[in-house]
């Protein structure tokens, strides 16, 4: 039986692992390539590197980085985000030892090497990631390089639900950073109905995890520093009773 | 088994670095092959695959493999498929429109549904009695939105997912496929791979 999904999630910036709050301030929590490690060892399901200074300046994705992710051995999947431009740039970013990959400027503004990259990889590795809102009960999209709040157009409600995008990350601007406050009516007034959907942002709690799990539409969770700075969280996360139906159980690298 | 030369296809479709990775990890010496002289230093040969399938093919066309993969098999070598490289050991995929496949074990590449990828960690079934079954009920990472219809002979473990039940190993004499990722299925995907070459070695 498929199983839902703990994705452990690595803000990057500047090269250096980050905690950040409401998408604005930024905390240096450590390298990110011995969180990386811990993460695969501890076994995690997917690992997501969310590097956040890329697009802002369009500097395009961090070769950098990827390459000196590449050299370990990490045998857990992986996800990319940050700064992917083009189908070409996602392409390489696979051949680097990527699985899959989390865009958000492309969804907005290249439909065209959207498309090209979801033919080249497949509709599986692209997930759509969006910084989302509450107002006024209204789910809007957060452009945090512009820092304004905008609705879903009908284009991007239409790519959502076209076979180029596989799922979406949600993360919850307001409750970035926070301790067991993320905001489930971002799942249920999700504009678009019937796509499958990660939460991510303030998810600490495991009797939360285990609410948020129960949604038919979530395939897995983000979590963020709550999963690295405790050596055992995943296991416990797993095997907290309400979680095992929905998780498969960790297994620490030998 | 010492010494084994595993031969990675680089066909510029997917993810070469992680296998490549796990396959130094299992101690085998390493051989990237671009091009059709490669196959003849290689024990097996590996096949990995991201991506789409008519793309795939088109590449291995590109780079003169077709030939010399299909002469490989067909001298009784080994030769593994994973994900995408195994639904290219398929007749044909519909995938983009219809593409024909390398052959090696019969049946159609589909999609599972439109707008549906089976995407995470699945426990794998397997049929009794065979090399895998200790494998039966494990997990193992998938990725991918078409599958492969074979033939029950050739399904050594299933998968289910929504109704479907996915062929998530397959295998005949000296063809073996994986629909999941053995290098991105942590320890379980260590261990199978490196029994499956093994095997592969010792009775192909």
């Amino acid at each position: 039986m498929l199983k839902k999904r703990i994705v452990g999630v690595i803000n990057v910036a500047e090269g250096k692992a980050v905690q950040t709050l409401k998408f604005s301030n930024k905390r240096v929590t450590g390298d990110p390539l011995i969180v990386l490690e811990n993460l695969d060892r501890w076994g995690t399901d997917e690992i997501l590197i969310q590097v956040i200074d890329r697009s802002k300046y369009d500097l395009g994705p961090d070769f950098d980085l990827i390459q000196k992710m590449k050299s370990l051995q990490i045998g857990t999947p992986l996800i990319y985000a940050g700064g992917v431009r083009t189908a070409k740039e996602g392409a390489k970013i696979i051949k680097e030892g990527f699985d899959r990959l989390a865009i958000n400027s492309m969804l907005f503004n290249k439909e065209n090497e959207l498309q090209k990259l979801s033919y080249i990889i497949g509709a599986q590795g692209i997930i759509a990631s969006l910084p989302l809102k509450l107002i006024k009960d209204d789910v809007v999209v957060f452009d945090y390089i512009l820092k304004k709040n905008i609705h879903l157009t009908k284009t991007i409600k239409r790519l959502l639900v076209t076979d180029i995008i596989s799922e979406i990350l949600i993360l919850d601007v307001d409750n970035d950073g926070g301790k067991n406050s993320f905001n489930p009516k971002l799942i249920y007034k999700f504009p678009v109905q019937g796509l499958k959907l990660i939460p991510f942002g303030g998810i600490s709690d495991v009797s939360q995890m285990s609410s948020l799990l129960k949604f038919s539409e979530v395939s897995g969770l983000g979590l963020g520093n709550v999963l690295y700075h405790k050596e055992h969280q995943l296991q416990k996360i797993k095997e907290y009773s309400n979680n095992k139906r929905y998780l498969r159980i960790a297994e620490y690298r030998k | 088994m010492k010494n084994i030369k595993v031969g990675l296809i680089d066909y510029g479709a997917g993810n070469l670095a992680s296998v490549s990775k796990l396959i130094q990890f299992l101690n085998m010496k390493l051989v990237i092959i671009n091009r059709a002289l490669g196959l003849r230093s290689v024990d097996i040969v590996i096949l990995p695959g991201v991506g789409n399938f008519k793309s795939a093919i088109q590449n291995l066309h590109t780079k003169n493999l077709i030939e010399s993969i299909i002469e490989f098999k067909s001298k009784g070598n080994p030769i593994i498929g994973i994900c995408l490289g195994m639904q290219m050991l398929a007749t044909r995929s519909f995938e983009s429109g219809e593409t024909e496949g390398l052959n090696f074990i019969s049946g159609d590449v589909t999609s599972i549904k439109p707008g549906v990828s089976h995407i995470g960690w699945n426990s794998i079934v397997t049929v009794e009695d065979n090399f895998f079954k200790k494998y039966n009920n494990k997990y193992f990472y998938f990725n991918h939105s078409y599958f492969f219809n074979a033939q029950d002979q050739h399904v050594i473990s299933s998968s289910k997912f929504k109704k479907n039940n996915i062929a998530s190993i397959i295998y005949d004499f000296n063809v073996l496929g994986f629909q999941f990722h053995p290098e991105k299925s942590q320890q379980n995907g260590k261990e199978i791979l490196d029994d499956s070459i093994k095997f592969m070695l010792k009775y192909c």
